[in-house]
């Protein structure tokens, strides 16, 4: 395995500069990460803590304001400026509020088969195939290919989002809670499906969600932030079962115990 | 009994779309007592935003007979299209969606702000002190920030907090919340739910509370409704529901919970329910989940609808042919 992307002393302050007598914000404090081609990688830790702030720096989405990011050992502003198209397909992303992501006003269908007609990729009954096969993989039905974003549930939006960041069979997905607005059955289903593309396509995976469970069902590796940095980086085994640093510790003390049938069940 | 607080009854919204109605609710029944948390649980699209939209008002009303009661009286029925009154005293609600309901251009603190001084009538340096309570409770360690940015400057979870802050400020008697913690680490969640249940002791805050998350429901509601379909299938106290789901939707909904084993540091695998959730402009015939249905019996749960939920013990009851056969 080789290295996908890198986070060299990572930084990102907000607010700075013009604005420092208000008081800037450093969201990304030095970061040094290595995330391997196909290796699934979660992010769990405080709200405000830099999640998807570095989410965004590793896709280029944002820039650093300190250290650097790098695609496949380049920096990622050379390899964004040689081949943006390639690496821009290369790594997609779910953002955390999907509602702002969907153009309310395109359709279903549309909105997932954009990145196809951008790229330009396969003709268009491949693409509408393509598309129809995407919603089924996210547990849409093919009767909302014609919905509206606006006339659709949070979960449905959510799983709009997925199915679209996968249209171009990316290489890496940052998923910023990826199912944080679905209810536990369709959860279960969209967990199965990332777990089912890594398997198959060997996609890298960074996935962000406070729900702990979620992250564990589908990461070898779990990050921990606290104020823009990382406090922990473990396996998945080790640092569910011996957490070291007091704020994984405080996490997974505070997760709701399961209700009663599930002990009583499982 | 105590009457409920919030009573609704028959409760439908139909969209139009320019692919025909969606029945985006089919004839919903609910009621929350003083004080009560009542969680609405169910799959995705099964109406539960919609439901809450609808009390609240956003939505004008559908349905035939439908009937949506506070204290007792008609905040609206079928017959009336248009708000009785624009600020509904007593009720305040969090969005699902942050964005959407927090104005892009106007500062957090601005918009909290003029919430306080309609619902507390005070101005100048007692709205800002009242502001920065009511952030500060929510957890977020510098409300002083949070009050000057911008909706998009700040987390998720930031700007969840900042709505349900901005939901206490109206000092609400029922609190219709909508997946209000889904952004939130299991730290700050939990202290956001302890708020709320300490304010439910202090002034009987009643909730609405709409949530994907089994652990919340059992730590916070005392009921629970389970919707299917634009229907609620079962409703039971907390406790017993948990324990001995009746309906088999929700026996399939309490399987595919993910659960964390620590001691062996792994997830253990939740059930993938199979099939898709109907789509509402095609609903199936007869039980709108029988497709789906692990136990369900042909020539029965295919030909009519379920009928009316059953009794099945105090507070319990359930909409599924093979418990009225
Ligand atoms: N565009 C921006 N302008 C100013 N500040 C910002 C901006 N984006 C993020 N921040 C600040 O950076 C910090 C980290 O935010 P980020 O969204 O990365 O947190 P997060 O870990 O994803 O949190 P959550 O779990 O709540 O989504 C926060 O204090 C936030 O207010
Ligand atoms: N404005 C609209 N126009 C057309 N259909 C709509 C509209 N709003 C909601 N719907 C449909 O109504 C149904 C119920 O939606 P609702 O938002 O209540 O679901 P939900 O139970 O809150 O789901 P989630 O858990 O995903 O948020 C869905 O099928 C949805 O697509
Ligand atoms: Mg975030
Ligand atoms: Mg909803």
């Amino acid at each position: 395995m080789t290295p996908l992307l890198q986070a060299v002393g990572l930084t990102r302050r907000f607010g700075a500069g013009l604005l420092a007598r208000r008081g800037g914000v450093t969201a990304v404090a030095d970061v040094n990460l290595t995330l391997m081609e196909g290796e699934a990688v979660g992010i769990v830790g405080e709200s405000g803590s830099g999640k998807s702030t570095l989410g965004r720096l590793l896709l280029g989405l944002i820039p650093p304001s300190a250290g650097e990011v790098r695609y496949r050992g380049r920096p990622l502003g050379a390899a964004l400026a040689a081949d943006r198209r390639g690496v821009r397909r290369a790594l997609q992303i779910v953002q955390q509020d999907p509602t702002a992501a969907l153009d309310p006003r395109w359709d279903v269908a549309r909105l997932v088969r954009e990145g196809l007609d951008i790229h330009g990729l396969g003709t268009p009954s491949e693409r509408a195939a393509r598309v129809a096969g995407l919603l089924a993989d996210v547990g849409l039905d093919a009767g909302f290919a014609a919905r509206r974003a606006h006339e659709l549930s949070g979960g449905q939006k959510q799983r709009v989002a997925i199915a679209r960041a996968l249209a171009l069979a990316p290489e890496f997905l940052f998923a910023d809670e990826p199912v944080s607005a679905l209810d536990v059955s369709v959860r279960a289903q969209v967990l199965g499906l990332l777990n089912r593309l890594r398997a198959a396509r060997g996609i890298g995976l960074l996935m962000v969600s406070h729900d702990i469970a979620a992250v564990a069902a589908c990461c070898e590796r779990i990050l921990v932030m606290q104020r823009g940095r990382i406090v922990e980086d473990a396996p998945r085994a080790t640092l569910l079962r011996t957490p070291l640093h007091p704020h994984t510790r405080a996490l997974l003390a505070a997760v709701p115990p399961p209700p009663v049938a599930l002990l009583a069940t499982g | 009994m105590t009457p409920p607080l919030l009573s609704v009854r028959g409760l439908g919204v139909t969209f139009a779309t320019p692919f025909g109605p969606v029945r985006g609710l089919d004839g919903a029944d609910f009621d929350v007592a003083p004080g009560e948390i009542l969680a609405l649980v169910g799959e995705s699209g099964s109406g539960k935003s919609v439901a809450s939209l609808a009390v609240m008002g956003v939505l004008g009303p559908g349905g035939d007979g439908a009937r949506v009661q506070v204290e007792g009286s008609a905040i609206w029925d079928a017959k009336v299209d248009l708000l009785r009154a624009p600020h509904r005293p007593g009720l305040a609600m969090v969005f699902q969606e942050p964005m959407t309901a927090l104005n892009p251009v106007l500062r957090i603190g601005r918009t909290i702000g003029e919430a306080v001084a309609r619902h507390d009538g005070v101005r100048g340096e007692a709205v800002t002190a009242r502001v920065t309570t009511l952030l500060a409770e929510m957890g977020l360690p510098d409300p002083a920030r949070v009050a000057r940015a911008y909706p998009h400057e700040l987390s998720g979870g930031m700007r969840q907090r900042a709505l349900i802050a901005l939901a206490m400020a109206c000092r609400p008697r029922l609190l219709i919340a909508d997946e209000p913690t889904t952004a939130l680490d299991s730290t700050v969640q939990a202290r956001v739910l302890g708020l709320l249940a300490g304010l439910r002791r202090s002034h009987g805050l009643a909730m609405l509370l709409v949530t994907h998350d089994f652990g919340v429901v059992a730590q916070i509601a005392d009921r629970v409704a389970v919707m299917y379909g634009g229907r609620v299938v079962e409703t039971g106290p907390v406790a017993a529901l948990l324990a001995h789901p009746a309906h088999p939707y929700t026996r399939a909904l309490l399987a595919a919970v993910p659960r964390l084993d620590l001691a062996r540091g792994e997830a253990l695998p939740a059930e993938e329910m199979p099939g898709t959730p109907p789509d509402p402009r095609h609903p199936p015939p007869g039980c709108r989940f029988h497709p789906r249905c692990a136990v369900a019996r042909p020539g029965l749960c295919d030909s009519g609808p379920p009928p009316a939920p059953q009794a099945l013990g105090p507070g319990r009851a359930a909409a599924c042919h093979l418990l009225a056969a």
